[in-house]
């Protein structure tokens, strides 16, 4: 059994750890901040299909805290882990070129990541809201870790309205309190469901809820994300859109949702439209964009909102879909930074009309821009599609097909999109493309190479994972939303 | 059975993978292994139905239809690859181009045996990237209509996913030999159109077209030949008769709407497309807007639900992808030598490519419907249909058979300008000297146009096997054509006999240039093929039709690309950057959920 302390102990350590030993020498951070995910990520695919409940210090709760494994916080684990590793990995040579001050990078990135580990797995709502705080905080510092105009604006842009909503969360976690007298979230849901619902409970809900969806970036509290994601150096967009979004808005907002207040008519309603609205809107505005990692960001917001519809069907077909989808996008998107990473690492710029004739230069990062717009368009054999078509599926099945009519024209709209990155930057060439540059281009470094070639690998072959469908490998992730409040209380109280 | 087909389709992909990763500049090992590649697939298809191997189950669906649509699709694929040899001989991205032709075709051949829906999409949708990645191959000026065909072609297959989850969500299964759906319901029929749409963008139907006129300015003609012309359209059409006839049940009294709405889509595409290709003068593109025009043939033919219709349909798309890649073959011989594609600027080379003019020709008459070639008798058989339907006076019908005539007749019309305006004509001057092309060249239009007197004269067998292979059976029968074919071929023997006794006597004669009252030739004086057809586009009615076209109003992809940029431009102008603004969002956003979750 893994001591599920360590996800949190080990990254928050080797985060302080960094700046006291390595001032001196260069290759210190590089070898522990990839070590420290390296090591994360094996431990993470060591609670594949585990489900635990640690009691800090054997406190039982409601008193003590509680760190919770299941289903749901295992497959967050393993994206968390398996992302950040890659960023790490990528991170070595491109930080060094484009940035200073190593030792800080990667101590604010270990935070991130040990933030964002602590909230999957925490148990209890006040722990959650801290966790919560520091990868946010640590966000906010590596959005604007250039330290230029734009991206400190862009950071401060994000530090306010991310503060904003981490006060609701805040305050909602206290209006919770107040009303129940416990932090846990089983024990609350326990006393909830004692308890007749009245007026505060909703309030606690909407200010939870809505906080937890700027955290998500669902339109209209999305207005952060464009700024902030294109802002950070390439790694750390590929760490926020492919993961942070996920770890601390959808994955809070599922836990709360299904695990807490329950699952109902008018929130299924509440997440399909807000999904709906969040993926045509995302993708129009990507579609505008020449700035390449906009147009990325802007497809995030598109993407989460693929996600709440998944979730927000319900069905357990839907919920395979909407988690799947998460999964796949993590892997698409943070390998499309990645990819818009070593273009800009290059050629120096993220202006579509300023790239070309990418293939004939840069061959390995143009494949996996390719593999991975395949798949964040939904064609086959890429994992995007088999994501797609649950959802699809899932919506059709529960009667709500126009809402798959969306799904279908927000898929192609993206393939437009897509098919646009590809045109002016790998396969055309943009109105101001210059040869003479053109001409020096050559690959990235090896070490920015393997993450891109794993990842692409991934994004190919994860489509198998579908395999067995609701009752496949996602069965225990499914069980954890699917299942009744009870359940969830039943495993941390114990019956 | 299962493990045979799937380790035969691994080879292909395997086979293609090789082909990728071998450098280009190593000449003839790719060009061997496509060739294995394509031939084995050959065996494999004729061996499957020379056994009547017939083989259902729930992931395949080996019968006399897919068997035969497969065999064809090995044949343009050995006939591409073996014009390629000579055609890419020094071409940089060789290795890619094997690479996605094999790929191609094992992922085609895939498709039309598959029997689960999932399966099928697949692979149908793995085409989508295949046919992206061929056409960029071609150079950066390509990259545009590559992004075009992507959207059009790939965005058709979101919409078969959710046609295909529609069917399972009706009938709970997932092969596409149980799918037996009596449409009665809005979802039904959205599911009905959504995967017609998907079956007329691969095949190139209007409104979905417009990717295939502009592929055809850049992209090579081998590539052209194999995927818009024959492939594409052998797919697009399987999969709409399979929809047509596997999928949904036919009601005449409930469903005539819908079919009425099919064959209007046949109709105007066959007009419309034909009135575009006349007033061209690229070669390529004039071929491409035929290659959509024909495709409207098919449509209207399996939608007249009549058999002769659709063994005519049917018929007609083997015979399409024949004389298609056929003309697509001599047009990129003619820019092979002459690396001209304006029909202006050509002329006269008849003469010095005599094989290559000769199959034109056959093509020509072939596409435009001329007895005894092969076009003529599929035409035969929609038209059969067409004056079945309009046996007892229906109005409708008429039009359809006004639309299908008119369309056969124009298509004459232009091929008699292209024709005439490359091959015949005054000489025109050229970079080099133009002779004959390349053996391997030759072979594939060669093998083509045997092919359009073959089906042309032995019309029965092909048609035949599509009877047997769908179950349904012309009526009427066809057999009074026989008498009437000897006797062309009769005829044709003895004018050939009495027009080589002519050659003899003739040889000795002596050529001399037009003679113009005595005054001398001068440039002004030819008219090009091209001259003549320009009245057309100044016609009233036509004029303002030909202007849309050129601001690309009926061009589906650019209008909507109009209202989503629209829209978005819309949104964006909200998007200030102002960080108030953004707090009000938020703030309003938590008012929404507010009103919905509070009991008041």
């Amino acid at each position: 059994m893994i001591n599920l302390p360590l996800f949190v102990i080990i990254p928050f350590g080797v985060a302080f750890f960094i700046p006291m030993v390595s001032r001196k020498i260069k290759w210190v951070p590089d070898v522990l901040g990839n070590l420290t995910t390296f090591i994360l990520l094996l431990l993470s695919l060591m609670t594949l299909n585990q489900e635990h409940v640690y009691h800090i210090g054997g406190w039982k709760p409601p008193f003590g805290i509680v760190l919770v494994l299941d289903g749901l916080s295992c497959l967050l684990l393993i994206i968390i882990n398996l992302i950040s590793f890659m960023a790490t990995l990528f991170s070595i040579e491109y930080i060094e070129k484009r940035f200073t001050s190593k030792l800080r990078y990667y101590s604010l990135f270990l935070l991130m990541v040990g933030g964002m580990n602590g909230t999957v797995l925490s148990g209890d709502l006040f722990n959650l809201f801290v966790f919560m705080e520091i990868a946010s905080i640590a966000s906010y510092a590596l959005v604007g870790f250039g330290c230029e105009a734009s991206e400190l604006e862009a950071s401060f842009k994000y530090l306010v309205m991310g503060n904003v909503a981490s006060l609701f969360v805040l305050y909602g976690v206290a209006l919770l309190y107040g009303k129940t007298g416990s932090l846990n979230i089983a024990d609350v849901a326990r006393i909830l469901k004692e308890i007749p619902s009245d007026n505060l409970v909703n309030f606690a809900f909407v200010l939870l809820i809505g906080g937890f969806m700027v955290k998500s970036a669902l339109v209209p509290f999305h207005a952060w994300l464009p700024d902030a994601h294109p802002s950070a150096p390439a790694p750390i967009s590929a760490m926020l859109s492919g993961v942070v979004i996920k770890a601390l808005g959808v994955y809070v907002i599922c836990r709360l949702i299904f695990n807490l207040f329950g699952f109902n008519h008018l929130i299924s309603q509440t997440l399909i439209y807000l999904g709906v609205i969040s993926m045509i809107v995302g993708v129009c505005l990507a579609l505008l964009q020449s700035d390449l990692k906009r147009l990325l960001a802007y497809h995030s917001i598109s993407q989460i909102g693929y996600v709440f519809v998944g979730i927000g069907i319900g069905t357990p077909l839907g919920i395979l879909g909407g988690l799947f989808h998460l999964f796949n996008h993590s892997l698409f998107k943070s390998l499309l930074f990645l990819d818009s990473g070593s273009i800009e690492y290059q050629t120096g710029t993220r202006d579509l009309n300023k790239m070309g004739l990418l293939y004939k230069k840069m061959p390995i990062t143009s494949f996996s821009t390719l593999f991975a717009s395949l798949s964040i368009s939904g064609i086959p054999p890429f994992n995007g599609f088999w994501s797609k078509l649950i959802i699809i599926l899932a919506a059709i099945k529960s009667g709500k097909s126009i809402i798959a009519l969306w799904a279908v024209i927000g898929s192609i709209l993206t393939l437009s999109s897509f098919t646009k990155v590809l045109r002016y930057s790998i396969y055309g060439k943009g109105e101001k493309w210059e040869k003479e540059k053109w001409e020096k281009l050559k690959e990235v470094p090896d070490t920015m190479v393997v993450p891109l070639i794993i990842l692409s690998l991934l994004c190919l072959f994860t489509g198998l994972l579908i395999i067995g469908g609701t009752e496949g490998i996602f069965a225990s992730t499914i069980d954890v939303l699917e299942g009744s409040v009870l359940k969830y209380i039943n495993k941390v109280l114990g019956s | 059975m299962e493990k045979i087909i799937i380790s035969v389709f691994s080879i292909g992909f395997i086979l293609g993978l090789i082909c990728r990763l071998i450098p280009s500049r190593i000449k003839y090992i790719k060009e061997i292994i496509g060739g294995f590649a394509s031939v084995f697939y050959l065996f494999f298809s004729i061996s499957l139905f020379k056994t009547s191997s017939y083989y259902i189950t729930e992931i395949f669906l080996i019968d006399q239809f897919s068997i035969f649509i497969s065999i064809f699709i090995s044949i343009f694929t050995l006939l591409t690859l073996i014009y390629s040899f000579s055609y890419f001989e020094n071409f940089e991205n060789s290795n890619r181009y094997y690479c996605y032709i094999l790929w191609t075709l094992t992922c085609s051949v895939v498709a039309v045996f598959s029997n689960n829906l999932i399966l099928f999409s697949v692979f149908w949708g793995m085409l989508a990237i295949t046919l992206y990645l061929l056409l960029n191959i071609s150079g950066d000026e390509n990259a545009y209509p590559a992004k075009k065909s992507m959207i059009i072609v790939g965005g058709s297959d979101s919409f078969l996913i959710f046609g295909i989850c529609g069917l399972i969500y009706l009938t709970g299964k997932y092969t596409i030999t149980d799918m037996k759906i009596f449409i009665a319901s809005g979802l039904e029929i959205g599911i009905f159109f959504a995967l017609i749409c998907a079956s007329l963008a691969k095949a190139g139907c209007m409104p979905l077209h417009t990717w295939i006129p502009e592929i055809s300015e850049n992209t090579p003609s081998p590539i052209l030949a194999y995927l818009p012309a024959s492939l594409d359209k052998l797919l697009g059409i399987y999969l709409f008769s399979r929809i047509l006839l596997n999928m949904f049940e036919y009601q005449i009294d409930l469903h005539s709407g819908l079919w009425f709405i099919l064959r209007l889509i046949g109709s105007i595409t066959i007009l419309c497309a034909v009135l575009m290709a006349i007033v061209q003068h690229n070669m390529k593109k004039l071929l491409s807007y035929h290659a959509v025009s024909q495709v409207g043939y098919m449509v209207l033919g399996i939608s007249t639900n009549l058999p002769s219709g659709i063994i005519g349909g049917l018929f007609h798309m083997l015979n399409n992808a024949i004389y298609k890649s056929l003309l697509f073959f001599g047009a990129g011989n003619v820019e092979n030598k002459t690396k001209i594609v304006e029909l202006e600027k050509l002329g006269g080379i008849g003469r010095f490519m005599p094989i290559t003019f000769f199959t034109f020709l056959i093509g020509s008459l072939s596409i435009s419907g001329v007895p005894p070639f092969n076009g003529f008798f599929s035409k035969y058989l929609i038209y059969q249909a067409l004056f079945q339907g309009a046996k007892d006076g229906n109005f409708e019908w008429l039009v359809w058979i006004i639309c299908a005539m008119i369309g056969s007749a124009l298509t004459l019309a232009s091929f008699l300008k292209i024709v005439h305006s490359v091959f015949l004509g005054h000489l025109k001057e050229y970079k080099e000297k133009i002779s004959e092309v390349n053996f391997s060249m030759l072979l594939p239009v060669i093998i083509l146009s045997l092919l359009c007197i073959i089906f042309g004269f032995g019309f029965i067998y092909p048609v035949k096997i599509f009877e047997n292979s769908i179950g349904i059976f012309i009526e009427k029968g066809y057999s009074f054509l026989i008498p009437t074919l000897t006797l062309i071929f009769v005829s044709l023997i003895f004018g050939f006999i009495v027009f080589s006794i002519f050659m003899i006597n003739i040889k000795k004669a002596r050529v001399v240039s037009s003679f113009v009252g005595g005054e001398k030739r001068l440039e002004e004086m030819e008219l090009s093929g091209v001259e003549f057809y320009k009245t057309i586009e100044k016609e009233r009615f036509f004029e303002k039709m030909y202007q849309g076209a050129r601001k690309k109003i009926f061009d589906l992809y650019e209008d909507f690309k109009r209202i989503i940029f629209y829209f978005g431009e819309g949104i964006r102008a909200t998007h200030t950057g102002v960080l108030p603004t953004y707090l009000t969002w938020i703030l309003f956003g938590c008012i929404v959920l507010f009103i919905l979750f509070m009991k008041f």
